[in-house]
């Protein structure tokens, strides 16, 4: 014969079981919804990563540049703070940096910058073309940004660039750029 | 109170006149040009189980941020909670109002992975708890298990930064408390002695591990320690999360337990139905468990509508059931 507190502890117990087997088929049949679906392709140009031409730091990594982006690494070595900016969503250069180094498109980052904003910080700013990057970069320190590699020209440095078959590199790449 | 809540009214009204909207063009400036204002607010209506029902403006929050050249940054939250609210058969009133200082700390940047953090911060425990604010969750009500189990903010330090890992980034955080809570909700816990940790790695999947320890300031109460784990996942509109915690006395008995897992899918025309399970237990307090299913609708990236039925064990005043539903918007 259980006492009520046993048969109270013995409820419990069970309940607890149960509770458990319900979250593990819940978050079992979350995985496999998951599996559905494929990501989009990128497109395929030379991206370069720029930088004012006085600007020390370096990026080591696609991920490096991914925390830049994200706004989760804020300040170059030196203490600078630093200036991204990005193109219009809606621009074949940031889609495809989006895609690429941050794993998603612009549009279905929106939930994230509203939690990077509550917590007091601001999405990178935006500008209107490639040669808005370019005059932007020069002209704010800390700056970084991204254009299409053959539009680098004397006012800045490149320092990194997304090649069209989605890899990373430090060393400038050959590029076949049209006059 | 009302006077609190004068002072609270006009430091919003000087912090207004001072800065610039959020929206605004980011680049330098002088001192004043550092600062951005923006916030969020919130209304909810609740219908319980029994047909009673309530509804309240649930907050009114100013986000105010600083940033100048250097490695220094400011952020700090005013919250006006509940500036109105009714219930039936009681008509409208404005007892739960009060002026809340969620956040106010200063960041200084000591070299490219590391950040100091002073002053009163939201705990870094789990996910929930660092963005709890409406527009940013996708129901009206809060799992039990990341409300009462630790303490949601913190009067002290923090060591954070985030650097490279394999092909994931690798984020930390320190945190000690060096300052008690001097005022504390109706029904809220005091804590005391709080330190421990967080450490997540982040990118396509999410995973976070908090390690905590704190007292419960009750006479007699010993120290508790904590594990959490957290994840969360998001693919194709579709996002997966869920956190656990359990708590140990100092003595490693059972100290309470919660954990809460739950989905989102998309259903188009920015509709998303959300579904959560949930558990919590905390000595004395008992066990409950709740259900919730609804749905939300994200009219714009900043504005969400969202419509949910709360089911479970028997309704407590921490642990409210029914059909709730919530507008917020975040500026």
């Amino acid at each position: 014969m259980l006492s009520r507190s046993a048969k109270l502890q013995y409820r419990d117990r069970l309940t607890m079981r149960v509770l458990r087997q319900r979250m593990g088929v819940f978050a079992l049949s979350c995985a496999l919804l998951l599996c559905m679906g494929q990501p989009l392709a990128a497109p395929a140009d030379t991206l370069a990563v720029v930088v004012p031409k006085t600007q020390g730091g370096k990026i080591g990594s696609l991920v490096d540049l991914s925390l830049i982006y994200w706004r989760k690494k804020l300040y170059w070595s030196e203490g600078v703070r630093m200036q991204p900016v990005n193109l219009p969503t809606d621009s074949p250069q940031r889609r495809q940096f989006s895609q690429r180094v941050l794993g998603s498109l612009p549009e279905a980052q929106a939930e994230y910058w509203n939690e990077v904003y509550y917590h007091g910080t601001t999405p990178p700013h935006v500008v209107s073309s490639q040669e808005a990057v370019l005059r932007y970069v020069a002209d704010t320190p800390g700056g970084i940004g991204y254009v299409d590699a053959c539009k680098v020209d004397a006012r800045v440095k490149a320092v990194a660039w997304l090649l069209g078959d989605g890899s990373f590199t430090t060393s400038p790449p050959p590029l076949n750029c049209s006059p | 109170m009302r006077a609190l809540s004068c002072y609270g009214v006009l430091s919003v009204v000087v912090a207004l006149s001072l800065c610039k909207s959020a929206a605004a063009d980011d680049t330098a400036g002088g001192f004043l040009d550092g600062f951005k204002l923006g916030g969020y607010s919130s209304a909810y209506l609740n219908v319980h189980p029994g047909g009673k029902s309530e509804a309240s403006l649930e907050e009114l929050s100013f986000l105010l941020r600083w940033e100048g050249e250097g490695r220094w940054r400011f952020f700090a939250e005013l919250e006006q909670e509940k500036p109105v609210s009714w219930k039936s058969g009681q008509g409208m009133t404005n007892d739960g109002a009060k002026i809340d200082l969620e956040r106010f700390y200063f960041d200084y940047n000591i070299s490219e992975q590391y950040n100091l953090r002073a002053g009163r911060f939201l705990t870094p425990a789990g996910r929930w708890n660092l963005i709890h604010a409406a527009p940013l969750v996708w129901t009206t009500t809060r799992p039990l298990a990341t409300s009462r189990l630790f303490p949601q903010s913190i009067n002290g330090v923090m060591l954070y930064g985030a650097k490279p890992f394999d092909n994931r980034a690798f984020e930390y955080t320190f945190f000690m408390e060096a300052l008690e809570d001097q005022h504390l909700d109706g029904d809220e816990i005091q804590y005391r002695d709080s330190h421990g940790a967080r450490f997540a790695f982040t990118g396509k999947l999410n995973l976070g591990l908090t390690l905590m320890e704190f007292t419960e300031d009750i006479p007699g109460t010993p120290q508790f320690r904590m594990a959490g784990a957290d994840f969360m996942v998001k693919h194709n509109d579709w996002e997966f999360s869920g956190e656990g915690y359990q708590r140990y006395y100092s003595n490693n008995r059972d100290g309470g337990s919660g954990a809460y897992v739950q989905a989102v899918a998309p259903l188009g025309n920015r509709w998303f139905a959300v579904g959560r399970l949930e558990n919590f237990k905390r000595p004395a307090e008992g066990s409950a468990e709740r259900w919730v299913v609804g749905a939300a609708w994200r009219m714009q990236p900043n504005r969400v509508l969202k419509l949910e039925y709360v089911g479970g064990d028997e309704e407590r005043a921490d642990a409210p059931k029914g059909f709730f539903t919530s507008f917020a918007i975040l500026f």
